[in-house]
């Protein structure tokens, strides 16, 4: 015991013990100022390394989408040459081949040319929407018309529309009975010209119209309409059902039959189209359809991440404190999807779930383009680029998520 | 034992103010280490707020000159259609599909140099008209300060070749260019960050029924 004490005693010990408090105090104070700088600095580098991900996901995003586009463009080339020999076609259930070009009705397409696995592609033929440029008088008040009910239709109101749509597409600037020139559009709030030319730029141009946009209030007008080509009707087999839904003679019941049958048969003669539609809706509706294809398309190209994150499947979204590259951009994404003008911005409507395994979805987000094709051997125009366009309804079978 | 007890009841003089000269040393190296260091670190994560704020602006820029497209309006004195597009060195205007609202329709942008506050931006719906006069009149935000604009905007000159105009006018080509490049150059050294690029093609180029004019050949058919 003496020994120790005497040990301790000699090594300074206990006279030292106020020395030592404060030696700790200063060491505690840096230790404290270096910690705060160290996480300042280790914020900073965060971000910094942050930010340069999110440029490279960005640039590796863009490069996917350019490299589908590229595809889709070289698919619908290698559509107009002559078909390879000893090609398997698909057919139906009689055994007849089905048409291969009416598979640019709006499905998920694998083309010939490898695309990047997490690219979804989509191709909507102009065939298959109501051509706003080529569209007759009459035909344009029946669509307004059943846009106002039907037969309720209030004639004063569809007089008006009418009058408000001839003076627009009209190349003078003479106001019609009930019409619309620059005395009425240059009073607006925020004023312009009309465009007083059979000719639109874009489908989006008849919400300028007066009355226009209440009348197609909640149409996705990308998917119904275009002002592409010189189709006086409607290709059924390539109709999007904004389109379907706008035709006189056609209702949503009679639209999801049309989509079902599509899906096991082409509707290549008007009598198959009559076991689907009753006659009484067929007068109605023969006038507007027809089997014209287009040179036009609308290519959408996807993610299908987002895709899946919108369906509900659970991805890697796990909370990890850690940071790692691949749940940080999991994070992003999510982060984006709980931003709400984001989601908003991507909100996508369930238009009908009638059978199991299967819904529709209308409102996706996708990169769009409008191009024509006309020759196997010259490169596509390309007339309307779209880095947010909106995908038409589309039906998702659960499986191609699983 | 006794003799230790005895010497630890005090310091000398000597010792005290060593140790305190030597804690004061010591001190004010950590410190002035610190504070350099903090600066050095506060200027950096500035530098760095602005380099995302100007790469994020030019991420915009990019979607809006990919999403450009050939609007027409009839010019009305002569009544003749005409394509939208108004570039030249310091300024650009042209209408995208994209806006920052997500707003239906087309959107025409609008962007220039104030040589007092840096480069702004100008946004206003395009309509069925010549949207320049709305355009004009937008009210302006400022994008980025401190900087200036130069664009350029690949023109065909003859023959399988393309060089880098400082203009190109719409109306008068028909068409948009093919491609732009973009310079953000900073005016002034305080911010300490490079000049900024942006080479773009723009996909669709020309309205489907008005023919372009080329700018050395002439009108082509």
């Amino acid at each position: 015991m003496s020994s120790k004490l005497d040990l301790r005693s000699r090594s300074g010990f206990s006279r030292e013990g106020r020395q030592a408090g404060a030696v700790l105090l200063i060491v505690l104070w840096t230790s404290a100022l270096m910690t705060v700088l160290v996480t300042a600095m280790a914020g900073r580098v965060k971000l910094a390394a942050t930010s340069v991900l999110n440029y490279n996901f960005v640039a590796e995003n863009r490069a996917n989408v350019m490299s589908t586009l590229y595809a889709a463009e070289a698919e619908i080339m290698l559509e107009l040459m002559p078909r390879p020999v000893g090609e398997v076609l698909e057919t139906n259930l009689e055994g007849e081949i089905r048409n291969p070009a009416y598979r640019f009705d709006g499905r998920i397409l694998t083309p010939s040319y490898p695309i990047p696995p997490n690219m979804e592609l989509r191709v909507f033929s102009h065939a298959g929407k109501i051509n706003l440029n080529r569209i007759p008088r009459r035909n344009m008040q029946l669509l307004i018309e059943k846009r106002l009910g039907g037969e309720e239709a209030d004639p004063e109101k569809v007089q008006s529309l009418l009058d408000a749509w001839t003076d627009w597409t009209d190349l003078n600037d003479l106001s019609g009975l009930d019409g619309a020139e620059s005395d009425y559009y240059l009073e607006l709030n925020q004023p312009f010209s009309p465009r007083n030319n059979p000719e639109l730029d874009t489908v989006e141009e008849i919400f300028y119209i007066r009355g226009f946009a209440e009348l197609f209030a909640g149409v996705n007008l990308d998917a119904a309409f275009t002002v592409y080509g010189n189709n006086r009707t409607v290709n059924l087999n390539f109709a999007t059902r904004e389109a379907m839904l706008l035709l006189p003679g056609l209702n949503p019941e009679l639209v999801d039959e049309i989509i079902a049958y599509r899906l096991r048969d082409d509707i290549s003669a008007r009598s198959e189209l009559g076991e689907i539609v009753p006659f009484e809706n067929l007068a109605e509706l023969s006038t507007w359809v027809g089997s014209e294809t287009s040179s036009f398309y609308s290519v959408f190209v996807s993610k299908r991440s987002e895709l899946d994150s919108l369906q509900g499947v659970p991805s890697i979204r796990t909370k990890e404190n850690k940071f790692d590259p691949l749940s940080y951009r999991a994070n992003f994404e999510e982060y984006l999807t709980n931003d709400k003008e984001f989601r908003d911005m991507m909100s996508e409507t369930v238009v009908s779930g009638s059978e199991v395994g299967q819904k529709l979805v209308s409102g996706r987000l996708a990169y769009m383009e409008i191009i024509e094709v006309n020759s196997f051997n010259q490169l596509p125009r390309i007339y309307k680029v779209d880095p947010y366009g909106r995908l038409p309804a589309i039906l998702v079978l659960n499986e191609t998520v699983n | 034992m006794k003799k230790n007890v005895v010497n630890a009841d005090g310091f000398t003089l000597v010792e005290v103010l060593l140790s305190l000269s030597l804690t004061t040393v010591l001190l004010s190296l950590l410190s002035g280490g610190m504070f350099i260091a903090s600066g050095e670190w506060s200027r950096s994560s500035e530098s760095l707020e602005l380099r995302i704020d100007r790469n994020l602006s030019l991420l915009q820029f990019e979607r809006a000159l990919q999403g450009a497209f050939p609007h027409s309006y009839a010019n009305s004195e002569s009544l003749a259609r005409e394509i939208f597009f108004s570039g030249e060195s310091d300024s650009i205007s042209w209408v995208s599909t994209v806006s920052p609202q997500r707003e239906p329709g087309l959107t025409a942008w609008r962007l220039y140099n104030d040589p007092s506050l840096g480069i702004m931006l100008q946004l206003a719906p395009a309509f069925s008209d010549n949207p320049q006069l709305r355009l004009n009149e937008a009210e302006p935000s400022l994008v980025l300060s401190n900087y200036r604009l130069q664009v350029r905007y690949l023109t065909p000159a003859g023959e399988r070749q393309m060089e880098w105009s400082p203009v190109w006018y719409g109306p008068e080509l028909m068409s948009l260019p093919s491609a732009i490049y973009l310079e953000m150059i900073p005016e002034n050294s305080r911010a300490n960050l490079g000049r900024a690029e942006l080479l773009t093609s723009l996909r669709s180029n020309s309205h489907r029924s008005l023919q372009p004019i080329r700018p050395d050949i002439g009108l082509q058919l």
